[in-house]
């Protein structure tokens, strides 16, 4: 049978698969081009180094000759046979546990006094906010050192009201304090989202409940603090992350040695020693990824918990 | 036409081009990268005689990196392991079979005698820098092991040191001594419990090696606890300080600063501590064991070349230079231990610095009065990474973590894992 007799000058065209994708790199080809230098760098940069670090963590690797595979002998090694490392996952929950808290309540009480509107809160904002800019630098570090030492700023005030402060820095039981309060001095950069986060619950709320008779504690504990949940809630998941990954206050206070006797021995910085001062590339590697093991699950916890008490406004 | 006279043009000018080119190989520019460790008196000194070195030799150009000793072996390990090696860097004895044994550093045999020329050196001095029968280092400077010792401080308590074969009792009885006339801030002596280099002195005072001939620890449990247990008494009777009570590094040490009488370094250092205090120092041999004073001469420091260099004859030149240019010692001083070369150190001696000529005085007192021991055989590869571990187990004892006895079984636990995992 033929279909001529329908002539029509229309072709019934099926699009085929060769052109879609023609279509598609027309259209988003520019985007990927200027995209391009940013993926050539993570790929290079961020990327490939990620891969080869997952393959050193089952090798021996000494940095100067060849790595050599092992299987899981470095975990198996980190797991059951070092004492340092248990010592340096102690004192890393130590300094998270007790440092993002505090940090985080300071920020926000910091916040909400700011937020009450004072002549120079600009000033005041700036005056805060600039100790999280320079806090994790070395130069801080050192100064802070310098700070907590034994003939330092902090023990000659405290002469002046008669205490003989010992070496803060050199004291095992008082060395991780001090990294602590440094943590806890950068509390400027939360602060800055929770007096955004502030600004941002509609004052209506606050009309409604002081024409209801709410006194500012329950104003503060049933508008403003379930209103912030949500800057609470990030805050908490990348003070976590952040502190975790702190190296360099630990590296310069402790001289590098993490002491003293391993009190401020984290993570990272026994990770850097197994690698740079031991040559144990290869453990090293096995160290950064159950870091990365270890803070995924933190994550994930604080983002299941988050259901529970993160309340966004306009519903979710 | 016009083509032709460009062509002619281009032709001359590349003529002109290779003949410069031809002029400048022949004093091809070379610049090399040295990094060393020290403090900054240190680095003075050596940026000094570079600058001497490259006004004699105009193509060749050094650049200069240092770093405290504290982190200096992490970042030569990185530069070393990403192909970014200085072409010469300072070596020491504890981590120079790590280095040779990696294939990392540069056999230096066919620069030997030409241009590095070891006549004058002491044979010991010369082995000491060879590992698998190949040169690796070269000796800078000869230092041994020293007390240092605050003169206006031992005046003021109206003391002495006891003759040079006074013993350990009789050091810890001159420490509570001075503790207890100098007051409560001034300790007799700087705690050296966690000082892994002054536990040597000891074990070779009890006849004993740090290192056996295979490469394992050759003390016992009993020798550590010894030690400890000394020093856990000093600072109980307050003739040492407590391990709250710290310096950093030269500048800021405690003998510096007035806080101890008594103190132990490398002889090499002792210009350091003296440049840094106004107070008179003066050097002395160490306590005495039953095998004397258990001290021995070394080399302070070496120099070494990378094995990637690109110009080994122009680094050999310049080590050579450092350790056998009159000038150049001058300027050096006794910065990197005593010159190593006998006809260097003649030409020295007229012209000494007071402080210079105290150390110069105390090798040679060694080497006269028979005081010193041969000197010990290169270490392990590993045997740089014991003097956290040495430093962590003191403290643990001093802050009172762990018993003499549990710390001693640790540090073996420890130390055990280095020698493995290396």
């Amino acid at each position: 049978m033929s279909f001529s007799s329908k002539k029509r000058s229309r072709k019934v065209t099926r699009t085929p698969r060769k052109s879609r994708t023609a279509t598609f790199w027309h259209k988003n080809g520019v985007a990927y081009i200027f995209l391009l230098p940013w993926l050539i760098g993570f790929c290079a940069l961020t990327l490939g180094p990620i891969i080869s670090s997952l393959y050193l963590s089952f090798t021996r690797f000494d940095l100067f000759t060849a790595p050599e595979w092992i299987g899981f002998g470095n975990f198996i090694e980190m797991f059951t046979n070092d004492i340092r490392y248990f010592a340096s996952l102690r004192v890393t929950f130590l300094y998270v546990l007790i440092s993002v808290p505090l940090k985080l309540i300071f920020a926000l009480l910091v916040a909400l006094v700011l937020h009450r509107g004072l002549r120079g809160l600009a000033l005041y904002r700036a005056i805060y906010y600039l100790p999280s800019l320079i806090g994790g630098s070395v130069a801080v570090a050192i100064m802070w050192r310098q700070i907590f030492g034994g003939e330092g700023f902090i023990n000659l005030a405290l002469e002046l009201i008669g205490i003989s402060g010992p070496s803060w820095i050199s004291d095992p039981k008082y060395a991780l304090s001090t990294l602590i309060i440094l943590a806890v001095w950068q509390f400027g950069s939360p602060m800055i989202i929770f007096l955004a986060g502030l600004t941002q619950i509609p004052n209506e709320y606050y009309d409604a409940a002081k024409v209801d008779g709410a006194g500012n504690l329950t104003q503060l504990f049933r508008i403003t603090l379930p209103l912030l949940t949500p800057v609470i809630f990030f805050n908490l998941v990348l003070g976590i992350i952040n502190s975790f990954q702190a190296f360099t206050p630990a590296f310069i206070v402790s001289g590098g040695t993490g002491g003293p006797i391993d009190s401020t021995l984290f993570y990272t910085l026994y990770l850097y020693q197994k690698g740079f001062a031991e040559f144990q590339m290869g453990y090293a590697s096995a160290m950064a990824w159950v870091l990365l093991a270890i803070i995924a699950f933190f994550t994930a916890l604080t983002f299941r918990s988050g259901r529970s008490w993160v309340f966004y406004l306009g519903g979710k | 036409m016009m083509l032709k006279r460009v062509i002619l043009f281009a032709v001359a000018i590349s003529l002109s081009l290779t003949t410069i080119a031809q002029q400048s190989t022949s004093d091809e520019k070379i610049d090399l990268r040295m990094f060393w460790w020290g403090s900054s008196d240190r680095a003075e000194l050596t940026n000094e005689a570079l600058n001497l070195f490259e006004a004699k030799h105009p193509n060749i150009t050094i650049s200069q990196e240092t770093t405290g000793w504290d982190g200096y072996w992490q970042k030569l390990g990185t530069q070393v392991a990403g192909g970014n090696a200085p072409d010469i860097m300072q070596m020491d004895n504890g981590f120079l079979p790590e280095y040779a044994s990696r294939g990392t550093l540069l056999a230096l045999d066919p620069y030997i005698p030409g241009p590095i020329n070891l006549e004058g050196f002491d044979d010991a001095i010369v082995a000491s820098g060879q590992f698998d029968d190949n040169h690796y280092a070269v000796a800078m400077g000869i230092n041994s092991q020293a007390i240092i010792y605050n003169k206006n401080l031992f005046q003021k308590a109206n003391l002495e040191l006891p003759n040079r074969d006074w013993t350990w009792d009789d050091f810890s009885k001159l420490a509570n001594e001075l503790s207890e006339s100098l007051g409560n801030d001034i300790y007799g002596t700087e705690d050296l419990a966690p000082a892994k280099d002054w536990f040597h002195v000891f074990l070779r005072q009890r006849g004993i090696a740090f290192y056996t001939e295979d490469g394992t620890l050759g003390f016992s449990k009993q020798d550590l606890v010894d030690w400890f247990s000394m020093w856990d008494a000093l600072r109980k009777s307050g003739a040492a300080p407590p391990p709250t009570v710290v310096g950093q590094g030269a500048e800021d040490s405690l003998l510096v600063k007035g806080r101890v009488a008594m103190y132990s370094d490398w002889s090499n250092l002792f210009s350091a501590y003296q440049s840094y205090t106004q107070d008179v120092l003066d050097i002395y041999t160490y306590p005495t064991g039953e095998q004397g004073t258990g001290q021995y001469l070394q080399p302070a420091v070496y120099m070494s070349v990378s094995s990637q260099t690109e110009h080994p004859e122009a680094a050999a030149m310049v080590i050579d230079f450092l350790i056998n240019d009159p000038e150049a010692a001058r300027i050096l001083g006794t910065n990197r231990g005593v010159p190593p070369s006998s006809q260097i150190r003649e030409q020295l001696v007229p012209d000494l610095d007071p402080v210079d000529a105290q150390i110069f005085g105390y090798i040679d007192l060694l080497g006269e009065e028979n005081l010193v021991g041969s000197t010990p055989a290169s270490p392990p590869p590993g045997d740089g990474q014991l003097y956290d571990l040495f430093t962590r187990t003191s403290e643990r004892i001093a802050f009172g973590q762990a018993s003499i006895e549990a710390a001693a079984d640790r540090f073996f636990d420890e130390a055990e894992k280095i020698f493995s995992g290396s």
